[in-house]
């Protein structure tokens, strides 16, 4: 479990989030949604203790950041650092050992070239990769499907499937809508600093109507194209 | 005829719109003296410093020993291979016609090795002035992609990332340092191979000077105190790696003044551990003006580390605790 009460954190006198709280649970997926800004970023690396905040955060694992998989938007890679000693970094960072790190590249990644000459995508799964083999209890996977081929996205949303399975607890934050109806439990509308909606898998697509109709509305018309 | 003279129009407007290597060089000098500053320098005292240090440096090594010269060649030549990165000429190429993109580069390297070459032509060092200027030019005109796309391989995949990053950036510094070795042990130069194991710690320490991402911090789930150990032990075992040969070599070869290779290796394994602890002492941010002060300091009287590292060791533990709680 993560138990979050009454998180805000604001950058001066900008509050990006305002008295959230929240539940999650074992063995669920949750989606977090919202505009470019809204604060999902924030809400990420306040839960991965890279902000300082107000509020509580607990977890039913002691020290939630020593379990915790937190994959960044953009993954930074040393520029000398093959794919190989990356995910040896990762798992050295937690102390775990008998890796078999060639077994477990589901994504057939090229270990031994230097992560920094790979594609976005395969940067991604990289990160991805590196994150299951630390053996997390928790995930944030800050838009995972982005950049990646249609059959890693495949992948990428059947591992979710499996660590949901596993009784993990998966945060994920995506722009591309329908990957979070093939993974999510419930889907979180984050909206000026705070989560204004909270949406079960049944519901889904009367979310994604309300959220093309704010989002949308007649700006294609004023577009004025013919 | 007047389509020809909507094409020239059409060049000359795009060819104003393409940005003068004047401003471009402006900007790299403002970006430069902003790094100063982030050094906490103001730009003009740290220019001052460069060039009085490099006075210093070319006086006390030009005399003593012959080959000197020739490592401030390969310092600029280094300097210059970095700043013929292709990813970096890439996107100068994309900014800049093909003779803007030269006259920036030649530029930028000839500005680079000006100091150098001032030295040369001081102390008549003219083989050394003549490699110089044709590195200059040269580096300029070729676009560098050593390897960077081939796998070097390291010793230090299984506890990345300082050294296998470091190693495989400076991997012919290295090639280097041992053949000085090899020749220091051919015309029997005691003092050269001292310089050579000392030349090992200084690239090493190198790998040491700038902050890693946060994430790379972050992911650790030991203490601050522990990070710290790990990284100070892992600091001190891959040094070894590549110094201790060496010094045995010496050691081999002068075993009459082992204790005088003891000593160099005692301090410049203190220097090393004081680097690890004053990069962590700034964290997030590049080592200070005070940890580099007190650094420098302790170049004139090495027994201040005793004081120095403890003192770092206690605000690098301040400054990581935020990420490692």
């Amino acid at each position: 479990m993560i138990q979050i009460e009454k998180l805000s954190k604001s950058y001066g006198t900008n509050d990006v989030l305002k008295q959230v709280s929240l539940r999650f649970e074992e063995g669920k997926v949750y989606g977090i949604v919202g505009e470019n800004g809204a604060g999902k970023t924030t809400f990420f690396r306040c839960i991965a203790e890279l902000e300082n905040y107000q509020g509580t955060i607990t977890s039913s694992k002691q020290q939630l950041k020593d379990h915790l998989g937190l994959l960044l938007t953009e993954p930074f890679f040393f520029s000398k650092i093959t794919g190989r000693e990356y995910i040896q970094l990762l798992c050295n960072a937690r102390s775990v050992s008998e890796t078999n790190i060639d077994e477990r590249n589901i994504f057939d990644l090229p270990l031994d070239q230097y992560a920094s000459t790979y594609s976005t995508g395969m940067k991604k799964k990289l990160a991805i990769t590196g994150l299951l083999l630390q053996g997390n209890s928790y995930f944030i996977l800050d838009e995972p499907f982005n950049g990646v081929d249609i059959q890693s996205n495949m992948i990428i949303t059947e591992i979710i499937l499996k660590l949901k399975s596993l009784n993990k607890i998966v945060l994920i934050s995506s722009h591309i809508f329908s990957t979070l109806k093939d993974t999510c439990d419930e889907i979180h509308l984050l909206k000026n600093g705070q989560f204004e909606t909270a949406v079960q898998k049944g519901q889904f697509h009367e979310l994604e109507a309300a959220m093309k109709d704010v989002s949308i509305g007649n700006k294609i018309d004023q577009l004025g194209l013919h | 005829m007047l389509t020809n003279t909507n094409h020239k129009s059409q060049i000359t407007n795009h060819e104003s719109r393409i940005p003068n290597p004047t401003v471009y060089l402006q900007l790299q000098f403002k970006l430069l003296n902003r790094r100063f500053k982030d050094l906490g320098f103001e730009p003009w005292f740290a220019y001052v410093l460069l060039l009085v240090t490099l006075a210093v440096a070319v006086h006390q090594s030009f005399e003593r020993f012959s080959f000197a010269p020739y490592v401030f060649v390969s310092l600029v030549m280094m300097l210059q291979l970095n700043l013929g990165e292709s990813k970096r000429t890439d996107f100068l190429k994309t900014c800049f016609t093909t003779i803007k993109f030269r006259q920036i580069r030649l530029i930028e390297n000839f500005l680079l090795a000006l100091p150098c070459l001032i030295e040369f032509i001081i102390y008549q060092q003219w083989i050394a002035l003549a490699l110089t200027f044709t590195s200059t030019i040269a580096l300029a005109l070729v676009n560098i992609k050593i390897a960077s796309q081939k796998t070097i391989p390291t010793p230090y995949s299984k506890q990345p990332f300082e050294f296998a990053v470091g190693f495989r950036s400076t991997i012919v510094v290295f090639i280097a340092i041992y053949c000085l070795m090899g020749i220091a042990l051919f015309v029997n130069n005691f003092n050269l191979g001292m310089f050579s194991i000392g030349a090992v710690f200084v690239i090493c320490m190198g790998f040491y000077t700038q902050p890693e991402n946060e994430f790379y911090v972050w992911i650790h789930h030991h203490s601050a105190h522990d990070f710290l150990r790990q990284k100070v032990i892992i600091a001190v075992l891959q040094v070894s790696v590549l110094s201790l040969p060496l010094a045995i070599l010496l050691a081999c070869c002068y075993p009459s003044l082992i204790e005088y290779i003891g000593l160099l290796l005692f301090t410049a394994y203190a220097f090393m551990i004081a680097i690890v602890l004053a990069k962590y002492a700034a964290y997030p941010n590049e080592i200070q003006l005070v940890q580099v002060f007190f650094l420098g300091l302790s170049l004139l009287l090495p027994f201040l580390l005793l004081l120095f590292i403890p003192f770092f060791y206690n605000q690098a533990k301040q400054r990581l605790t935020p990420y490692l709680k």
